[in-house]
């Protein structure tokens, strides 16, 4: 049968998780049983009564996990017994008090009876398995049973995407596992959504969920069919949206039905109109509570009431039903002009609005069902998988923040009554991801995760904010809210201390058995480093302010080369970075897990180069505090004054021993301080050396220099040289073409490669080759690498006359640089100062014959006339008669280069650099912790 | 009041309605201490700063000078433009220049009554990166068998 549209009755029944186990009269335990007595059980009994009739219906039922479990508890379904015993006692009771007066007399018969045939139901005919009763009702499709969030947590004010999935992953599993099916869609808390939780929701299988009706009207395009067809978003859920007309005719104060004259007064209840000593023999609480036993109709807005007529009351709800069903037939038949898709009105409404807050709801909708049953032809009732499944969604739109709470935002639940919850859930939020507890192999640790993940998702519910902005029940609110935080902090101190505590644990477990049952263990299942094998000993974190791909100079060949050598010999290694251009922020090395971030700001722009560097201190920081906890580092090795701030301030956070390779030092780079910014870098070194537990040098130059300049304890300090990797070096020589780039045929080529800046000695070099080319004429000299001084030379190679036979390359790669190495006559390093020389070193282990300035590291590495030549630092002279020297003499230079790179690949291995640095390692680990390690 | 022991500094930028934000900032001794030594100006005053990113362009929409250094506080940005994108910054400022300490994350505010013509906001609101976890880290208790 054709038919005009569709009218898709969506109920959503939720009660926060109230059970208390060891309190037995707990008073907001009431609540779960008050809503059992008032509106589950009528609008189940309705519902049933239907079915028994064959009347054909159907419509949504959302039960939320914490209901679900509270209904499923055999505790209290046993206290509910208590509840309902207590109830047809007092009504007995006011059978036995009103006798005199036929009036009151009636109404409490009538309460009488009512709690009786509630009990039967309960009892006999739904044998305490409500859940159970609502499957079959699904089964037979009269309902479409879907579920929301574990605890209701409102969505859109959540921080991390794993705290909206485990609301989401938690509260399906809960469902599926107590009703044997997957839910095919979710009611959205409070219909909180925001951009980007449809991509969540697609992930969780989920089709369908709803919006309030400005959600849909302010997507993006506006939808053809205002709030009349559901829509999807890019990720294929498709969504329904509240129709306010049917909203109003209900939930409108002003207009709404449940005001009306004839209805129970919700506010007159014997349990605050009568003496309190005659009721504390039925109520066992010391407050005045709600008994279900009222009187009183609304009659009007003033404190006067009329006395309630159950008869009139239910003539008054089939009068509205029939006005509802009404309104729907004409609402709908004019929407079935107007659009093409098949219109569906979706009225959405909080399931105990049908007989807790009005009383005679349930009967309502009975009514309405009866109504669209026996006049088919005006619309047809659907759910809405069956909508879609016939239909489809009607067109995609995009999404925006909404919700259905007062003022269609989220006012209700961010206001400065309730907005102290949020840093608070967030760092729990954090944490938790940190101790997922799928990488747990120990079963305590297991077991506190899953109760860490069940105690935050108490902590969200989205009542807590909602009662403290109302001021109902706020402090019980408050309090509920601070205790499932506080719960979760101990159970993370635990986990980081290793100290667990059993009583703690099993009564906690005792609170939440059965709420969650087969909760997914991954409940945090963000991205994890990938490593092939499993490490037995603790990670040393390590920060440098560069790492690969960022390559400024040696010091980031140095941590990847060192890192990558302590990850073979079996010490785990994290190194924490500045994240650039063709980076990752997460990513392996190798064995080695590297951790990127970017300061704010950008250097040279917008703040100078130092403060980057302090704020570079600050990302890096922060970003440790969140991996520190969660690894386990035993010790911390930071790489010159740039990461100095950050280091120390970690070593002082975590108690971790520090060990700092002072690479080069600022007063031996500038000879001297000249600059208050080189005094101020000169600080954050005398700083680091001075607070760390060892020092590393990388040759006895520096050790001097960092023990002259800071005044160092003496066996602080430990030489562990620079080492070079030949396989990162080799390459085969240029020929041809590709020679020709840089020298012809029958030229002699010359090479520099390294920063270029004032201690690397590159005006030295330009003078002379001066001296060189005004006497040798096939030759010609490359000079590659990037500074501040670039340009600087460029013009004194003109002044010389010698710029047409030097070629500025700029930066090379290390493919570039292996080649020329391979290929040029000599490599020459004229440095005025050198703490170590790891391009030297590099250039040795390719086979290069270098010239090398007598100072600092490179005078130690290079043995003069063996395997390199010596020239004085500074000398231009000398140096122009060492490069013509050994231009002329190419049997010497092949001696040199192979001597050299023998010597390398035995003095310098990374293998043997790592034992040492290891050992170093363990000695500073046993001097902190006073025990035994490896 | 943070109740944690081991604060991570956080700045977190929330949206209540179409024209209001809200922003709570979480800063550890530690982490203030970095910059305040680094920075070596004792005159430079926190401020909290919120941006706005229109048509390719990013405007600051407010400034809120704070009295002193605060290790947390939150406040309320109001009359903010509906269907914008926002970030928020607690910076020291000095000299007429800003040093930032933390920015927050991006959201977008929902719009209200899309008009014909309305340009959609092109940049996405995105998630937190979460950090990849270790999944071989040892543990003492396993070391000691207990488990």
């Amino acid at each position: 049968m054709a038919t005009r549209g569709y009218l898709n009755l969506v109920l959503h029944a939720h009660l926060p998780y109230v059970f208390e186990a060891d309190e037995r009269d707990h008073l907001e335990e009431r609540w779960f049983y008050e809503a059992l007595t008032e509106s589950y059980l009528p609008l189940l009994n309705s519902l049933y009564r239907l079915a028994g009739e064959r009347v054909p219906f159907c419509l949504t039922l959302s039960v939320s996990p914490t209901l679900l479990a509270m209904l499923a508890n055999p505790v209290m379904a046993g206290r509910f017994d208590d509840y309902l015993d207590r109830l047809i006692q007092l009504a007995g009771s006011e059978c036995h008090r009103t006798r005199h007066d036929e009036h009151f007399n009636r109404l409490a018969h009538f309460y009488l009876e009512r709690f009786r045939s509630l009990q039967f139901a309960y009892r006999v005919k739904y044998r305490r398995d409500l859940p159970g009763a609502l499957a079959r009702l699904h089964e037979k499709g009269h309902l479409e049973l879907i579920t929301t969030c574990a605890t209701h947590g409102y969505l859109p004010l959540m921080k991390t995407r794993e705290a909206v999935r485990m609301q989401l992953a938690t509260g399906i599993k809960a469902f599926t596992s107590r009703l044997g099916f997957t839910p095919r869609g979710i009611w959205l808390p409070e219909c909180g959504y925001f951009p980007g939780l449809d991509e969540v929701l697609s992930e969780t299988g989920l089709r369908y969920s709803f919006v309030d009706a400005h959600g849909l009207r302010n997507a993006f395009p506006a939808p053809q069919n205002d709030v009349y067809a559901p829509v999807r978003t890019e990720t294929g859920v498709a969504f329904f949206a509240r129709d306010p007309e049917t909203s109003a005719q209900v939930w409108s104060v002003e207009s709404g039905y449940p005001g009306d004259s004839d209805y129970r007064e919700y506010y007159r209840d014997i349990g605050f109109d009568l003496d309190e000593t005659y009721l504390q023999r039925y109520l066992p609480y010391d407050v005045r509570v709600n008994t279900g036993i009222k009187y009183y109709r609304v009659t009007g807005k003033g404190n006067h009431k009329e006395l309630y007529s159950p008869e009139r009351a239910l003539r008054r709800a089939r009068e509205h039903a029939a006005n509802f069903h009404f309104n729907r037939t004409k609402q709908l038949e004019h929407l079935a002009a107007i659009q093409r898709q098949p219109p569906v009105v979706t009225a959405m409404y909080d399931a105990e609005l049908f007989g807790h807050w009005w009383f005679e709801g349930p009967d309502f909708i009975e009514e309405v069902f009866r109504l669209t049953a026996e006049h088919a032809g005006s619309f047809a009732l659907t759910v809405p998988s069956r909508y879609l499944d016939e239909h489809g969604p009607a067109e995609t739109v995009s999404l925006y923040h909404s919700s259905w709470g007062e003022g269609g935002y989220s006012r209700v639940w961010l206001n400065p009554a309730n907005d102290w919850l949020y840093s608070r859930y967030h760092q729990a939020e954090s944490s938790l991801v940190a101790y997922d507890a799928a990488r747990r192999k120990n079963g305590s640790e297991k077991r506190i995760c899953k109760l860490a993940a069940t105690e935050l998702l108490l902590a969200q519910s989205s009542d807590w904010a909602f009662m403290i902005y109302t001021g109902t029940t706020a402090e019980f609110a408050r309090q509920r809210a601070l205790r499932h935080l506080e719960n979760f902090s101990c159970l993370e101190e635990m986990l980081e201390k290793g100290e667990v505590d059993l009583e703690f644990l099993n009564n906690l477990e005792n609170r939440v058995a059965g709420l969650f049952p087969d909760m997914d263990e991954r409940f945090a299942p963000g991205p994890a480093f990938e490593l092939p094998r499993s490490f037995t000993t603790p990670f040393v974190l390590m920060l440098s302010w560069e790492y690969p791909p960022q390559v400024m100079g040696g010091l980031s060949r140095h941590v990847d080369d060192l890192s990558q050598a302590l990850t073979k010999a079996g010490q785990p290694v994290s190194v924490l970075t500045s994240l650039g251009e063709g980076s990752s922020p997460f990513e392996m090395n190798g064995l080695v897990s590297v951790y990127r971030v970017a300061p704010y700001q950008q250097a040279g722009q917008e703040i100078d180069f130092y403060k980057w560097v302090i704020q570079l201190n600050l990302v890096l920081y922060n970003l440790a505090q969140k991996i520190v906890p969660a690894n386990h580092y035993t010790v911390i090795h930071a790489h010159d004054w740039l990461v100095a701030p950050a280091a120390l301030a970690l070593c002082k956070t975590y108690q971790l021993p520090l060990v700092a390779t002072i690479h080069a030092t600022e007063f031996g780079r500038n000879n001297g301080l000249h600059t208050p910014l080189q005094h101020l870098i000169h600080s954050h070194e005398q700083q680091l050396v001075q607070e760390a537990d060892r020092i590393i040098c990388c040759s006895q130059f520096m050790a001097r220099e960092v023990r002259r300049l800071f005044d160092t304890q003496p066996g602080k300090i430990s030489v562990i040289e620079n080492g070079v990797r030949p396989d990162k070096v080799s390459a085969p020589e240029l020929t041809g073409p590709d020679r020709r780039r840089y020298a012809g045929d029958d030229e002699e080529l010359l090479f520099f490669v390294g920063r270029l800046v004032k201690e690397k000695g590159v005006e030295v070099l330009l003078a002379a080759l001066a001296q060189v080319f005004a006497v040798r004429q096939k030759v010609r000299a490359v000079i590659a690498g990037k500074g501040p001084l670039l340009h600087e030379l460029e013009e004194q190679a003109g002044r010389y006359g010698i710029r047409e036979r030097i070629m500025f390359t700029g930066f090379l790669t290390d493919e570039e640089r292996n080649r020329l190495l391979a290929t040029a006559d000599l490599v020459i390093f004229p440095s005025l100062y050198e703490p170590f020389g790891i391009v030297a070193l590099e250039a040795m282990a390719a086979g290069a014959p270098v010239i090398v300035s007598d100072v600092g590291g490179m005078s130690e590495v290079v043995e003069h006339g063996a395997d390199g030549w010596k020239v004085p630092p500074g000398n231009p002279a000398a140096l122009s008669v060492a490069i013509l020297m050994l231009l002329d003499d190419r049997k010497l230079r092949l001696q040199l280069g192979n001597s050299a790179r023998y010597k390398v690949i035995d003095a310098y291995s990374w293998d043997e650099l790592a034992v040492k640095t290891l050992l170093l390692y363990q000695d500073v680990w046993q001097q902190a912790k006073k025990i035994s390690y490896f | 009041m943070p109740g944690h022991k081991r604060l991570v500094s956080a700045l977190q930028l929330m949206v209540q309605t179409p024209g209001d934000l809200f922003v709570y900032w979480e800063v550890s001794r530690e982490f203030l201490k970095i910059a305040r030594i680094g920075l070596r100006d004792s005159s430079a005053q926190m401020v909290l700063l919120l941006y706005r990113e229109e048509s390719g362009q990013t405007e600051q929409a407010a400034l809120v000078p704070l009295d002193q250094d605060l290790f947390y506080g939150s406040h309320y940005f109001s009359r903010q433009k509906p269907w914008k994108t926002y970030y928020a910054e607690l910076s020291l400022s000095y000299k007429g220049a800003f040093f930032t300490l933390l920015r927050s994350n991006r959201v977008l505010t929902p719009p209200v009554e899309l008009g014909s013509g309305e340009e959609k906001p092109s940049v996405p609101v995105q998630w937190q990166d979460v950090t990849p976890k270790l999944p071989f880290a040892y543990s003492p208790e396993e070391e000691r068998g207990d488990t």
